[in-house]
């Protein structure tokens, strides 16, 4: 993948998040001008991106969405509910689209109907244009396209209906009419063109037709996905317009200016009708006397009697038309009437249809085309100097803008080697400096002889600058115009923007790598206390040994405070997981039919990014539950008393070394007898449980594999995989979580996670000679217990720890290792107290030691199976620490 | 070398300029918005702009309107963008912009302008 590729999809995704963002926001005010415009400027710039690669399917969809947004912005279309889902579909589609060339590289060719569905889908929401919906020419287009005449290589005007030609004729008098054959490449469907669209899309549209290449083959050899079609179009759109609708396609457009005469072309049954050789005499004598109102007679009464279909009807409605428009012109009107005699068109001499002039081709590629490419660009560049200069607007920045064009100039003829004379630019410059005029510049620039020679640049380009001087400043008033007063505000906007906070964008690898490496450089400056102790007492050297352990408190501090630097670079706020929330909450609720009001606290509390990032998918789940069976429909609650619309609260908070997140719903709750109920019957719990149990731990049993109290079961939080599989998710990280429920009040589920996970704390014990690693989280105190107040119960052991049972287990026992326990002098046995659950244990152990901050490795290979073991962590005198999984052990 | 500020929101569009105009031996500074952008112009000068139109806080239009409203030497100055109307193209050349372009740019055409108004000749 290209760096650029790569920037790109990472922009992509950034931007795609905030189109969603935004279009939530929207929902709750959907006249804000300011977001619609930000919303706006993402769908579009996210599109002017993609338009640097090759995926089609990406950027007809965002195509589609610009438009549509532009169509909201400019208030065609209203905001609406349906609007914002098809947004929101077509933005998932484009990170889908994402995903698939992060995954391999390139788009294929399987979403291509996607991409045309959910791009049909925008484009039905946006009304077309009033001004080409009301030409009448437009109106026969839908009838006129689909028509597919059959391979005609000999093509004429007259293939185009009447009426079409005629508007063209009407608007062809003020306005240039353009003939336009557009010949898709054959494989254009694969390259993400859409032809008919295109066509169909062409600006001023006065008539469009398809015509086939070749003869369609049998059904059974067509091969449907190669184009074979060609399209012409009847436009009254400029040729700048034109080229820049068939930009991308420009190489296989061929635009014709068609002079309104060649339109003139009577058509129909030449045979029958009423003898008109009377009418072709004295309409000839009324001519030739300038009688028109008498021809005009003429021909209306000879009208009435000829049936419409006939040639002669459609020779005297062009006789008519032409009447009206160019009353004038009688070389015409006689050679339409003496086209009667002959039954064929009049014949304009040839220079109606121009000769084919092709659009100007697409910027070439290669070196080859290089220096004919220079010309044009220098003639270019000049010819639009010389508008620029020529504008007399009178804008405050005026001489800077003659300026800005005299540089361009003496750049410009500097590259191809033309300025002989610079000093008389410069003089030039003065001048019209002093004058505020650009009248100088141009005067020096016409007097240059190698642009005097330059061939008349091509016309379209002066037509680019139409602004007439009055017209110019209005013009530049509606673009916001720094006043006196907007002066001020503007610097103080610039002051702002300097001070904002600087960030830079860091691949996550790197990040890792870091952490990675410090945790070794936490551990490893473990091992120089070791040092210190072995220069003391294998070596004898006490002054070194102090020196090393000098030396190793400046590592230590300095190594701690790195750690400490690099886990904020990887902290991050919860908001990251909650800003899914929105949507997902919104769709749902609506799925569903219930309302919701969702709120966040402390979404700004940070944790380690692994964190965040493992929280996502249980926290889904977690509040699809509460939406699915927590929250009641609006009636339901209505007859319960409660506020129609449920509350769901995600509340994030940090305690010491944890991130705490709170899931709260106001919705009907957990009942505890349900849940029994539902236990037992499935065999998860047994009869003496059932009756023992509080109601407390009864809905705790939501976390039981394969437990779901819904009946229904819906397509949103599924079949009972759930909570389950979210405590799985949970303790992974070394998480946990608890959940309390009041029937008829609500739920609450509380999730406890650590803030980092690149470091683990463990205390170290000590059983048969063997060293083990406990997890601190899971440590509630150390004890030691004499040996007389252990006692047995049944058949294991407890004892009472400030008047509470606490059962106890052998380490040594739950290992297998062989060897009983060793008490110390005072014949008391030291007893670690771990969280089981919600209980608490007591693991019987030789000694405790020091606790030390270690990093786990998962077990891998053949130990990978050891549920004993969560992992094991190398200490720094170089022996392998092996840290238990409490969970695995008990 | 001959320096070129990159005027654009999309760090996309910025990174293929940069790389379009750098394989071209030009020097080359980005700025994210207006703002930013007659903020550095204001520092320090660069030879050639290329603008882009649509951009948060101060758009195209606006940044050459105000680059050309200073006492500064002014060089040229081309616009970029999506937008391919013709009264865009009017409201550029009027804003100050030298030259405008439609996105996308081929890079062989970006440079071809950017050495000509930069006068270099084309190698």
């Amino acid at each position: 993948m290209t760096p650029l590729l790569a920037q790109f999809l990472s922009e992509a995704r950034d931007f795609l998040q905030g189109i969603g963002e935004k279009l939530m926001l929207l929902e709750d005010a959907p006249a804000d001008k300011d977001l619609i415009n930000e919303l706006f400027r993402l769908v579009h710039t996210l599109k002017g991106n993609t338009g640097l690669f090759e995926f089609p399917e990406m950027t007809r969809v965002l195509h589609a969405g610009e438009d549509l947004m532009d169509a909201i912005r400019d208030g065609r279309v209203a905001y609406s509910r349906e609007l914002a889902d098809r947004l929101l579909d077509a933005m998932d589609f484009v990170g889908l689209l994402c995903d698939e060339i992060t995954a391999t590289g390139a788009l294929g060719s399987s979403q291509t109907i996607d991409s045309a569905r959910l791009t049909d889908g925008l484009r039905l929401l946006i009304p077309a244009p009033s001004e080409t919906s009301s030409l009448p020419g437009s109106a026969a287009v839908p009838a006129a396209l689909p028509a597919v005449a059959e391979a005609n290589p000999s093509w004429t005007m007259a293939a185009i209906p009447e009426s079409a030609r005629m508007e063209g004729y009407r608007r062809g008098r003020g306005e240039t009419v353009f003939l336009l054959t557009y010949t898709p490449g054959e494989g254009c469907f694969y390259q993400g063109d859409d032809p008919f669209f295109q066509a169909r899309q062409t600006p001023d549209l006065l008539w469009g037709g398809i015509y086939t290449r070749e003869p369609w083959a049998s059904l059974k050899e067509l091969d449907a996905y190669r184009c074979i079609l060609d399209f012409r179009v009847l436009s009254t759109a400029t040729r700048l317009e034109l080229v820049e609708h068939f930009r991308y396609v420009l190489d296989q457009v061929k635009i014709v200016e068609v002079l309104p005469l060649a339109l003139v072309l009577p058509q129909g049954d030449p045979n029958g009708g009423p003898v008109y050789e009377d009418f072709v005499t004295d309409a000839l004598s009324y001519l030739e006397a300038g009688r028109l109102p008498e021809f005009e007679k003429a021909t209306r009464a000879l009208m009435e009697l000829s049936n419409p279909d006939l040639w002669l009807s459609s020779a005297l409605r062009w006789l008519l038309l032409v009447l009206e428009h160019e009353p004038g012109n009688l070389v015409v009107l006689r050679a339409i009437v003496e086209s009667l005699q002959t039954l064929s068109p009049p014949d304009w001499g040839g220079a109606a249809i121009p000769e084919d002039k092709p659009a100007p081709a697409p910027p070439a590629p290669g070196p080859s085309h290089l220096y004919s490419r220079q010309e044009e660009c220098v003639h270019e560049i000049i010819t639009v100097q010389r508008a620029i200069l020529s504008l007399a607007d009178g804008a405050p920045w005026q001489k800077g803008r003659i300026h800005a064009a005299a540089t361009t100039l003496s750049a410009c003829l500097r590259a191809i080697d033309e300025l002989d004379a610079p000093e008389e630019l410069d003089s030039a410059l003065t001048l019209s400096l002093a004058a505020n005029s650009g009248a100088e510049l141009i005067s020096w620039l016409d007097g240059l002889h190698s642009v005097a020679t330059m061939p008349s640049v091509d016309r379209q380009l002066t037509e680019e600058l139409p602004l007439p001087e009055d017209a110019g400043g209005d013009v530049l008033v509606a673009g916001s115009v720094p006043t006196a007063e907007g002066e001020i505000k503007f610097n103080r906007r610039a002051e702002d923007a300097i001070g904002g906070p600087k960030s830079l964008k860091v691949d996550q690898v790197k990040i890792d790598r870091l952490m990675n490496l410090i945790g070794e450089m936490v551990v490893s400056k473990n091992a120089l206390p070791y040092l210190a102790g072995r220069a003391e007492t294998v070596f004898g050297v006490r002054e070194l040994s102090r020196e090393i352990k000098t030396q190793y408190t400046v590592i230590n501090r300095i190594a701690e405070e790195m750690q400490d630097a690099i886990m904020q670079v990887c902290m991050m706020p919860v908001s990251f997981v909650f800003q899914r929330f929105p949507r997902l909450v919104r769709d749902t609720s609506r799925k569903l039919g219930k309302e919701v009001n969702l709120v966040f606290v402390g979404e700004d509390t940070e944790a380690d990014k692994n964190i965040i990032e493992a929280l996502g998918d249980p926290l889904v789940h977690i509040v699809r539950n509460s939406l699915d069976h927590g929250i009641e429909t609006p009636e339901v609650r209505r007859v319960a008393g409660k506020p129609v619309a449920g509350n769901l609260t995600i509340r994030a908070s940090q305690e010491s070394d944890r991130v705490l997140i709170e899931i709260q719903d106001d919705g009907k709750g957990i009942d505890p007898l349900a849940i029994k109920r539902k236990a037992y019957d499935m065999g998860l719990i047994d009869e003496p449980t059932l009756d023992r149990i509080s109601d407390q731990e009864a809905v705790n049993l939501v976390f039981l594999p394969g437990l779901s109290t819904n009946e229904v079961v819906s397509d949103l939080s599924g079949r009972g995989v759930g909570m389950d599989v979210v405590r799985a998710t949970v303790e992974k990280v070394n998480g946990s979580i608890s959940l309390a429920s009041e029937l008829g009040k609500g739920t609450r589920i509380c999730l406890s996670l650590p803030l980092s996970m690149a470091v683990t704390k463990v205390m170290i014990i000590e059983s048969d000679g063997q060293f083990f690693g406990v997890p601190m989280e899971s440590v509630v105190e150390t004890v030691r217990v004499p040996r007389a107040r252990i006692r047995a119960i049944k058949r294991s052991e407890a004892t009472v720890l400030r008047g509470r049972i606490v059962a106890l287990k052998s380490i040594n026992t739950l290992l297998g290792i062989a060897a009983s326990h060793k008490a110390n002098a005072d014949d008391e046995s030291a007893v670690l107290v771990v969280r089981a659950g919600e209980e608490s244990v007591g693991l019987l152990v030789d000694q405790f030691h020091e606790t030390a901050d270690v990093i786990l490795k998962p077990m891998t290979g053949v130990l990978a199976g050891l549920s004993a073991f969560s992992g094991s962590a190398l200490m720094g005198d170089g022996s392998v620490l092996m840290v238990l999984n409490l969970k695995g052990v008990l | 070398m001959k320096r070129v500020l990159i005027i654009d929101d999309a760090a996309t569009v910025r990174m293929y300029h940069r790389n379009t105009l750098e394989a071209g031996g030009l020097g080359v500074e980005e700025a994210v918005n207006g703002i930013e952008a007659l903020e550095k112009a204001l520092q320090t000068s660069f030879d050639l702009y290329v603008v882009d139109i649509n951009m948060p806080k101060l758009d195209g239009y606006g940044f050459l309107r105000e680059l050309r409203s200073r006492e500064i030497p002014q060089a040229p100055a081309i616009m970029v963008s999506t937008e391919a109307e013709p009264s865009d193209r009017a409201l550029a050349y009027a804003a100050g912009a030298n030259m405008y372009l439609t996105k996308p740019v081929k890079p062989d055409q970006l440079l071809i302008y950017a050495r000509l108004l930069l006068g270099e000749e084309q190698p």
